[in-house]
């Protein structure tokens, strides 16, 4: 589903989240979310992400019923919870903030993650 | 209530969070502006009349005005955070979740202030809050231990000698 650079990198991050809360770090790890995103629209819909909130519409909006195995149900779930929650990474304001990207790392990126093992 | 209903009242509660920060937003703009007058005129007539100790008094209104933005500031702190939580629901409706979120609850009760967020309002990204304050507490102070005052010059000293 994602190339195995941008899975590598997010394990990385997963790793050690801590170091991914601010600055150079978040940013890049920003860029390589972008970077599976598209990497899961091409997937699933053959086009590039053009938007995180058109894709997360599209995931939300696929029938489930037909054409996907056990395991790309799970994968999707996960995407979906991803999704949902990725304004964790992208926050811009000036609230205290510090531990938003940590929650999304080890909450959310890291259960798809581990759920594309299985596709 | 319908997904309909629950996304208009959604929509009405951010409203209703956004005029109430914009309105705590401009209380605090117009306590800062008072004070800087203040202080401004505080300093020019200390100057002129040669009373160093209104300088000291400069600082002290300072750290008053500082302390009611401060109190305004938190107030709108707390509706900026209630209204992302709604952004938070908003975008779920845009993104067609089958079970957006929405906040515990909808109101626009507010809690007192703490002396936690008091200090976050000293963080660095906070400078243009913070910053006009400090150098208007220590210039008066700088001003009063300087002495500086208007030096009369010898015609104003043979006028008021006449």
């Amino acid at each position: 589903m994602i190339d195995i650079f941008t899975k590598n990198e997010l394990l990385i991050a997963i790793d050690k989240p801590k170091n991914y809360k601010s600055g150079k770090n978040k940013k890049e790890l920003q860029v390589i979310y972008d970077k599976m995103l598209n990497e899961l629209s091409e997937y699933f819909f053959n086009e590039p992400c053009l938007s995180r909130m058109s894709f997360r519409k599209k995931i939300n909006s696929l029938d489930l019923t037909t054409n996907f195995n056990s395991n790309e149900l799970d994968t999707i779930k996960y995407i979906k919870g991803m999704l949902k929650n990725d304004h964790l990474l992208f926050n811009r304001d000036y609230r205290d903030s510090n531990t938003d990207v940590e929650k999304f790392l080890t909450n959310h990126l890291q259960h798809f993650i581990g759920a594309l093992t299985g596709v | 209530m319908s997904e309909n209903d629950n996304r208009d009242v959604a929509l009405k509660a951010w409203e209703i969070y956004q005029n109430l920060a914009k309105g705590m937003g401009e209380s605090a703009w117009k306590i800062r502006s008072v004070c800087f007058t203040l202080n401004a005129a505080l300093v020019a007539y200390s100057y002129t009349s040669s009373a160093p100790l209104l300088y000291l008094v400069a600082s002290v209104l300072s750290v008053m005005f500082f302390l009611m933005e401060s109190g305004y500031r938190r107030l709108q702190d707390q509706y900026i955070e209630k209204s992302i939580a709604i952004e938070l629901t908003l975008n779920d409706f845009i993104a067609n979740e089958s079970d957006p979120r929405f906040p515990e609850s909808i109101g626009t009760d507010l809690s007192i202030p703490s002396f936690d967020k008091f200090i976050k309002l000293f963080a660095l990204k906070r400078i243009i809050f913070w910053m006009p304050y400090i150098v208007i507490f220590f210039a008066p102070i700088i001003l009063y231990f300087l002495d500086f005052k208007k030096i009369d010059t010898l015609n104003n000293v043979l006028t008021n000698a006449c």
